[in-house]
């Protein structure tokens, strides 16, 4: 159903994935299944090559008890699965190369939100780094006052009211949760 | 367990205002979060988790509880004035709430849907209180051969379930949790695995800024990518209760409650599976299925009732068993941990009152919500106009104060974000993230069984198979994996054709005699 109510709709993805109404299909590109499962191997691999460098044998343990042998069948598993998912993409990319669009690197990321997505991510990395060095209330009002102004629709000084009203009121829910909850805050 | 400590956990409970009052503050909290799109359950429970360490367990569990009910509940005021649901649980209330609202019912659905979430959540508390003492009783036949599969099968089925159209990719997403749940320190010899170098790895991942990262991060990033803009059409004056009309439809309350109290039994499945079979059973069966999806009561009701129903069903494994129903019962179980009070059989036995307070909260907590859907519906519906990108970065700043409450590390807020960024590019690639928080959850119980068990048999694996309820287990978990796969889907359609073929033959010879 088209939703009026809501510009530029993005479905979000979720934590408990809705089962989804017919019709619906939830297919990606399968270039996009190819990197994503190479990736997961990768991980899975870096996990089996640690597994073994632990001893399976020592005088505390024995192969089936040692502390590696759990996930070293877990990270078996992941590579088996994944390489089944790279397998079928790879299947699915050579059947469908005819049609599959171009990448268009820009483009796509355009699509995607990426400049705000990464500007975002931006933000973020500077508050972590930020964290600890800075008065934690002062960093978090800036950092609620700068996603309200770099992501602003109306004007910025509509923008400057409603962020600053939200980081007034968040720093004040914060301070009264450390006062009630004696939280110590970073 | 008995009534007796239900209704002990009752009265200690009523006689404790502070606790009570954690629970209206629990419910108001949940009833926010839902009802902003984006925020799930789950960031909200992993957010009260991280906040409230420092309470009393009954303290901290009161408010954890009454989120749950509160945003399960809350979750359909976006749906219905916005058409966006607030929580995944009520896209199924989407399509005939918003219709409703766009008739100028809005105000009518929300008293519907009020009133039916209440009585959807007090039938799967009702049988809360019925099934546990009788599930954690037959826990107690559990040891550990039987545990590592109930660990195994709550990871693999959520995966299955998590992503219904491409089963492999949820089982990559528990085993990719269960691998990495496995970095630091072992539980039995206390050897650090996988640290790469880092101390501060010897100590393994925390669950609560994984869950935060996992669940939350991602929601923060979303809504700056594409801008969104809400608005209200509809009015929404003052919500008053309709359980003479909803009563109406009892058979259909039932129906969708028992749903929704199955699903929410089954580990990793959450309310937004049973919300939609609910919807989907209740057009089955209604004898009005093209007025579905055009504001049918009938299916709004449905989608309602069985959402709400199923976080009595959630809660049922996560105390008996010690597995979660969904990815919110999840972190109720990492609560109830964190507080040192250690879901499963042994919890039933030893501590009933814990297990009689819980069920207390909970009632009390469906009360509380319902008290509060009611106040304040104008003020609290504005809120929602509230731009996501204002919004989200307070968001970020609870996120980061929960992550930090439980170690004060500033580590476990680096870890949040990474794992934020791991959601990120899960969802993006399709792999649900609730088997992944699963695999965390459920991985040391797979872990320490699995090897404990192979100690005590010098390393032979006979009794994970030979034992009867170990062999059952197995079995379900075999035939969920296998009946996932197209070879043993068409295995599966070809035995009940089989079958069916066998059936009419058996009928017509019974009629020749």
């Amino acid at each position: 159903m088209e939703n009026p109510n809501l510009e530029n709709s993005d479905k979000d993805p979720e934590e408990g994935q809705i089962l989804l109404p017919e019709g619906e299909s939830s297919e990606i590109d399968p270039r996009k299944e190819i990197v994503g499962s190479i990736l997961l191997i990768i991980v899975g691999l870096i996990f089996v090559i640690k597994a073994f460098e632990v001893p399976f044998n020592s005088n505390l343990w024995v192969v089936y008890s040692s502390p590696t042998i759990f996930p070293l069948i877990m990270a078996l598993f992941l590579v088996i699965t994944s390489s089944s998912v790279l397998i079928r993409s790879i299947k699915r990319w050579s059947a469908q190369k005819a049609i599959l669009p171009e990448i268009k690197i820009v483009q796509s990321m355009k699509e995607w939100g990426a400049k705000n997505f990464l500007i975002g991510t931006g933000i973020i990395i500077l508050y972590l780094l930020l964290l600890g060095k800075v008065n934690f209330f002062l960093l978090s009002a800036a950092e609620v006052l700068a996603f309200g102004i770099i992501f602003r629709q109306g004007k910025i000084s509509e923008a400057l009211k409603l962020s600053g009203i939200t980081a007034i009121i968040i720093i004040a829910i914060l301070y009264i949760i450390g006062l009630v909850f004696g939280i110590v805050f970073p | 367990m008995d009534i007796l400590s239900i209704l002990k956990g009752f009265g200690n409970l009523l006689l404790d205002p502070v606790t009570i009052l954690y629970i209206f503050i629990g419910g108001q909290a949940g009833i926010l979060f839902g009802m902003m799109p984006g925020l799930t359950t789950t960031t909200a429970l992993s957010l009260l988790t991280g906040l409230t360490y420092v309470l009393a367990p009954h303290q901290a569990i009161a408010i954890i509880i009454g989120a749950y009910v509160g945003s399960v509940t809350g979750g359909s005021r976006s749906a219905i004035l916005v058409n966006i649901p607030g929580t995944p649980a009520q896209a199924a209330v989407c399509l005939d709430g918003y219709p409703l609202a766009q008739q100028g019912r809005a105000t009518e659905a929300i008293g519907l849907s009020v009133t039916a979430s209440t009585i959807g959540t007090l039938i799967g508390f009702f049988f809360l209180a019925l099934f546990t003492p009788v599930l954690g009783a037959a826990a107690m036949s559990f040891g550990t051969y039987e545990f590592f599969w109930l660990a195994m099968i709550g990871v693999v089925i959520a995966g299955s379930l998590c992503s219904p159209s491409d089963p492999i990719k949820g089982w990559i997403a528990g085993f990719l949790g269960l691998t990495l749940m496995t970095i630091g320190e072992d539980n039995i010899h206390a050897i650090a695995r996988f640290t790469f170098g880092f101390r501060q790895l010897s100590g393994g991942f925390a669950l609560i800024p994984v869950m935060i990262g996992a669940y939350g991060i991602p929601e923060v990033l979303n809504s700056v990518r594409h801008v969104q803009k809400m608005v209200i059409q509809s009015q929404v004056g003052r919500v008053v209760p309709k359980f003479h009309e909803v009563l109406k439809y009892k058979w259909l309350i039932l129906r969708s409650s028992l749903i929704g109290l199955i699903i929410g039994i089954i580990p990793g499945v959450g309310s937004d599976t049973a919300s939609w079979l609910s919807y989907f059973t209740a057009k089955k069966a209604s004898k009005t299925p093209e007025k579905f999806g055009h504001g049918s009561i009938e299916g709004f009701i449905a989608a309602e009732t069985g959402d709400n129903a199923c976080v009595g069903g959630d809660i049922i494994p996560t105390i008996t068993l010690g597995i979660p129903g969904s990815a919110p019962a999840a972190v109720l179980l990492a609560a109830l941990t964190i507080h040192n009070l250690r879901p499963g059989p042994m919890l039933v036995i030893e501590q009933p009152e814990v297990v009689g307070q819980i069920i207390a909260i909970s009632l009390v907590a469906t009360i509380a919500v319902f008290i509060l859907s009611l106040l304040m519906v104008k003020q609290m519906v504005k809120l929602l106009l509230v731009p996501r990108y204002i919004l989200m970065p307070a968001v970020f700043v609870i996120c980061v104060t929960g992550a930090y409450t439980l170690s004060g590390r500033l580590f476990d807020i680096y870890l949040m974000f990474i794992f934020g960024i791991v959601g990120v590019i899960m969802n993006e690639l399709n792999y649900p993230v609730a088997p992944l928080v699963l695999g965390f959850i459920l991985g040391p119980m797979a872990e320490d069984n699995l090897r404990r068990g192979l100690m005590i048999t010098h390393g032979n694996p006979a009794p994970f198979f030979t034992r009867p309820v170990s062999f059952l287990l197995f079995m379900i978990l075999f035939i969920s994996v296998i009946s996932a796969t197209k070879f043993g889907s068409k295995l599966l359609n070809s035995t009940s054709t089989f079958f069916k073929t066998l059936i009419p033959k058996k009928n017509k010879n019974i009629n020749e005699k």
